[in-house]
């Protein structure tokens, strides 16, 4: 043992082992990027955003995918809650999506008696993310039909105050809706990504990525129902090379645009997803006032 | 004759000289006395203990002559003060241990300066790395983030050679531990690399070769964490989750906990001062806390049963288990073994003790309880130890 362990062998073995693990490293990033990119997309702040607060102890910089989902509305709406993140369950992911990802739903899934339900275990898929496609457009329609809705129970009532609070942010959340908020909303998912990629095609338009998808017990008109939900996508942050830091810097310099002021992007970039369904940055621009 | 030949006959004949010396050497050791044996220790702790024993065999030898109790002559007394002049000579040349009380209080001053300043350097590498790193092209950050556990491991190889007490070794170990987790972690930030578990394996086989070279106990413990994250994570792929939730099943420890437990049992590590110590406890620590998570909380089981009865398994099995491993302490010696079984036995007896009365009974009343298990516990152990001692007595040295 000890001579197997001898110092200067368990050195050599060090060495050795650094240089295997950052030659893999270094080949996944080769594979992933060499031959023809998975997808080519531009996207613009509106997904890709700039940390809210900058860092003092970290130079880097990493912009973060801002991606949504179409919650189930009842009443049309758009209700305030459903706007941001991607929490919740999107309309498509029912238990049929779940089953066909591998969960099991039987009636030990979701059980009525508290003591016999187990927590979910998340598991790995393929999530199809759209870039300005229907989801988009349905948020618009949702965005403008809350905001007759409050605008004609102002009319009916102009005095009332909080009617004319709710006016005042529906108008605010469709103006949001139109100039800043993410386009990309997550709309599939599935366990082989050749079969999506050939579900959608376009691959300006369409992004295959690995995510995390779990299943939550919802109660429904007194019922417990088995629902699917995004966890979390893998790589959703990009990280900035220096050649691109410029149009950030400048960007980071300015103030940004206060309560009430227009929120327009202020630049765009074009991601390049690989074989392995991971991004880099292949362009930046500034976009102009 | 072909030169092959005669070269594989010449390599035949080194081999078997080599055997040949390997077994009149074996022959040696094991005509060798035991008592000549134990004046080469195999680690720095055994060579610490035996310089320890010598320190105390002569306050007691004083204090017994003092009390004219027995008197050595001159010749004896000269005869025993140049044998353990030598030995400790010998122990410390090799393993420089405390000789004095003195060199004792400094020494432990310098393992915590050590520690200490492991940790500060670590963490220093990472900030200073975070401080700089957007002002690289890819190309230079790559280069850095390579040459450093490359540059820190060699610095350690030379503070193994050239410094004997370890310290510095050990502080330049835990640098290049940093430097390699920063390492592996950074390309896979700077290239959006989808993170694997096996960056774990990676940075705990590179903990390990640090601390088998460096016998460093701190180097050990980070490896077996990294161990045992990639097992749990292992196990948790085979039951189809996302390998970074593996903290959802605690289960997912046990294999690991069981393997770090039980692999001193085959490779002996007399060699290494303190590790079988460190594998036993970790071992403990990755079984009973899962174990205690899953006495409490059911749903996050793998087993199918209603939540209450996976409770209840759990529970028995805490208590069965921690009362196992005070007997298996007990049984082969093992300390460490018996503290951190007591340990876990009352975590789990007090955790029991809460989910019963805490939310019924008067709060004066639940810590009296509590105080009276602690008493009672502090009887049985008295009575084991009065066991203990009377057995002692009974069998002759």
């Amino acid at each position: 043992m000890k001579s197997f362990l001898s110092p200067p062998r368990l050195f050599i073995l060090g060495f050795v082992l650094i240089l295997i693990a950052n030659t893999i490293t270094l080949l996944v990033v080769a594979s992933n990027r060499s031959g023809k990119p998975e997808a080519v997309i531009e996207l613009t702040e509106r997904e890709l955003s700039l940390p809210y607060k900058a860092n003092d102890e970290n130079s880097g910089l990493a912009l973060r995918l801002d991606w949504r989902i179409v919650r189930e509305s009842k009443d049309d709406t758009y209700p305030l809650y459903s706007r941001w993140g991607h929490w919740g369950s999107p309309v498509w992911f029912n238990e049929e999506k779940l089953t066909e990802l591998g969960f099991i739903i039987d009636e030990t899934t979701c059980p009525d008696e508290h003591s016999k339900r187990k927590e979910p275990l998340p598991k790995d898929a393929f999530i199809v993310l759209q870039y300005d496609g229907e989801p988009y457009q349905e948020m618009l329609q949702r965005a403008e039909k809350f905001l007759n809705k409050a605008e004609a129970a102002l009319k009916a009532n102009e005095k009332d105050k909080d009617l004319q609070e709710r006016f005042k942010k529906a108008k605010d959340n469709l103006e949001e809706e139109r100039t800043s908020e993410s386009r990309l909303f997550a709309i599939d998912a599935g366990l082989d990504a050749g079969k999506l990629r050939e579900r959608y095609p376009d691959r300006s338009k369409f992004i295959i990525m690995r995510g995390i998808v779990e299943l939550e017990c919802r109660s429904d008109k007194n019922k417990i129902k088995a629902a699917g939900s995004i966890a979390d996508i893998r790589i959703d942050k990009i990280n900035v090379p220096l050649s691109y830091r410029k149009v950030f810097d400048s960007i980071l310099a300015q103030d940004r645009p206060g309560k009430g002021e227009p929120k327009n992007p202020r630049y765009k970039a074009e991601v390049a997803y690989g074989g392995r369904f991971e991004p880099w940055i292949q362009r930046v621009d500034k976009l102009l006032k | 004759m072909c030169p092959y030949f005669k070269r594989l006959l010449t390599f035949l004949n080194h081999i078997g000289m080599k055997m040949q010396k390997r077994i009149i050497l074996a022959v040696k050791k094991s005509e060798m006395g035991p008592e000549e044996d134990k004046t080469n220790p195999n680690s720095k702790g055994d060579a610490q203990r035996r310089a320890d024993q010598i320190r105390s065999f002569q306050v007691e030898l004083k204090l017994i002559e003092d009390e004219k109790i027995i008197s050595l002559d001159e010749g004896q007394r000269s005869a025993i003060a140049s044998y353990h002049e030598k030995l400790l000579s010998h122990l410390s040349e090799l393993f420089d241990v405390d000789i004095s009380k003195r060199e004792k209080q400094l020494s432990l001053g310098m393992k915590i300066a050590s520690f200490l300043g492991a940790l500060g350097l670590a963490a220093s590498v990472f900030f200073l790395f975070y401080q700089f790193w957007g002002r690289f092209a890819p190309g230079a950050q790559v280069c850095i983030l390579i040459a450093s556990p490359i540059l820190g491991l060699a610095v350690t190889m030379i503070a193994t050679r050239r410094e004997r007490t370890g310290y510095f070794s050990k502080l330049f170990g835990m640098v290049a531990f940093a430097c390699f987790v920063l390492n592996l972690y950074m390309l896979g930030q700077i290239f959006n690399i989808t993170p694997s578990f096996n960056a774990f394996l990676a940075w705990a086989i590179f903990a390990l070769i640090l601390a088998y070279a460096s016998d460093t106990r701190l180097l050990l413990a980070a490896g077996l964490i990294c161990f045992a994250c990639f097992m749990s994570a292992l196990a948790g792929t085979w039951s189809g989750i996302y390998w970074i939730h593996f903290g959802k099943r605690p289960e997912n420890f046990l294999l690991a906990a069981v393997l770090i437990f039980f692999l001193p049992c085959f490779i002996p590590h007399k060699k290494f001062s303190g590790f079988d110590v460190i594998y036993r406890v970790f071992g403990m620590i990755f079984f009973f806390i899962p174990v205690l998570i899953l006495a409490n909380w059911g749903r996050i089981s793998y087993l199918r049963f209603d939540n209450n009865a996976v409770e209840v398994i759990y529970q028995i099995a805490g208590f069965l288990f921690s009362a196992l491993a005070i007997w298996l302490g007990i049984r082969k010696n093992w300390p460490d073994v018996i503290n951190t079984g007591n340990v876990f036995f009352v975590l789990f007896l007090y955790t029991k003790f809460y989910d019963w009365w805490w939310k019924w009974m008067p709060k004066y009343l639940f810590f009296l309880l509590i105080g009276l298990t602690a008493i009672l516990a502090l009887l049985v152990l008295k009575r084991l130890r009065k066991t203990g001692t009377h057995k002692v007595k009974e069998v002759p040295e």
